[in-house]
């Protein structure tokens, strides 16, 4: 990255809240650079802003938690190690979940796709027994749903429906145009609809 | 202002399919049209319930806790590159540190039935005649080889009674 454009994206990053719209300017550009030159501090900032968010997104992509958190280890290891790769025409964001996405692939490829229930943990919904144990219910249909899918609309669908990636930003960190991200996304939607109609009434069946 | 030529009713089902009946995730530049458009044609308003069942069950689909340990291990990092490097260079296949604790495991036993097993000069005559027993060659191969290496005699490891000569 030349000094030029590095000092470029800097004083974008500080004229971000004065001059431009926020949608427009990537808050972690400024960030990158500093990466990229060895900032230890700076890196540190990266993984407080972004770490959560991206194991959320490994968990939901390979379906169990202590593969996402070695994804999600070995992916900042990345970053720091190549950082100066990183360059601005890619948002940082959607480099860093290019990045998860392919350590989560690389991990997919090597196993089976099999899921232990007890692997994921789970947030307390906070709702009436009854109707947390409904929704418990629930989203463990939409995860055997989503594990069922292939890994391309899975990927999709996370980023764009969990991650609330818009589709541009999602088709970027997929590496596809948007019109390739919405078709995924749609067979996606469809083969999810599919798959929960049927469990849900088999679900209906043994009630009754 | 009208919006109403801006998008097709096949756009906006489109949309619906792909990304569900939240507009906050359609695109922002047709958003707008695609909304009002909505708004007066039934069969897209059909569309919008049926997806938006879908999306209810999977927000239902609890968000991943964070882990704060894990973020004060990558924030550690930069100051562990230069060992990473190294192991990462022994153990391409992922992180380094699971092979590590394996290692580290295995030590931890192999010093623990060390340190409780008794040592092989404190077997009496009887049990360790036992174990020959139990665990004498047969094949004319292997007892050729004991033989070479000083089978019969005694053998460095303090055990009397070791014969070959009733197994030929």
């Amino acid at each position: 990255m030349t000094e030029t454009t590095r000092a470029g994206i800097l004083a974008d990053g500080l004229n971000a809240s004065i001059s431009s719209p926020p949608e427009e300017i990537d808050p972690d550009a400024a960030l990158m650079v500093r990466v990229a030159d060895g900032d230890a501090a700076a890196y540190r900032l990266l993984v407080d802003r972004h770490a959560d968010r991206l194991l959320g997104f490994a968990e939901r992509l390979v379906g169990d938690r202590a593969t996402a958190e070695d994804i999600v280890q070995d992916s900042f290891l990345s970053v720091w190690r190549t950082a100066a790769s990183w360059t601005p025409k890619a948002k940082v964001t959607t480099w860093l979940y290019r990045i998860v996405r392919n350590k989560g692939l690389d991990q997919i490829r090597k196993r089976k796709p099999t899921v232990n229930p007890d692997d994921v943990v789970l947030t307390d919904p906070g709702a009436a027994p009854d109707q947390g144990l409904h929704d418990r219910q629930t989203a463990d249909m939409v995860r055997t749903a989503m594990d069922g899918l292939p890994e391309r609309q899975r990927s999709a669908i996370v980023l764009v429906h969990y991650e609330n990636l818009s589709g541009a930003d999602a088709s970027a960190a997929l590496g596809i145009s948007i019109e390739a991200l919405e078709s995924l996304l749609a067979r996606g939607r469809r083969a999810l609809r599919a798959a929960l109609s049927s469990r849900r009434q088999e679900l209906l069946e043994t009630t009754r | 202002m009208t919006l109403r030529s801006n998008i097709s009713e096949r756009r906006v089902l489109e949309l619906i399919d792909a990304y569900g009946a939240v507009p906050a995730r359609w695109p922002a530049t047709e958003r707008a049209p695609a909304m009002d458009l909505v708004a007066r044609t039934p069969d897209l308003r059909i569309a919008m319930e049926t997806a938006a069942v879908l999306d209810e069950m999977l927000d239902t689909r609890p968000t991943p806790m964070p882990n704060p340990a894990l973020r004060v291990e990558l924030k550690k990092i930069p100051d562990q590159r230069h060992g990473l490097d190294w192991l990462s260079a022994l153990w391409p296949f992922g992180a380094p540190w699971r092979p590590a604790m394996g290692l580290a495991a295995a030590l931890a036993v192999g010093l623990l039935v060390g340190a409780v097993s008794p040592p092989a000069d404190t077997l009496t005559g009887d049990s360790a005649e036992i174990m020959l027993d139990q665990t004498a060659p047969s094949d004319p191969v292997t007892l050729a080889g004991l033989t070479a290496f000083g089978g019969g005699s005694d053998n460095g490891f303090g055990l009397t009674g070791f014969s070959t000569e009733g197994d030929l």
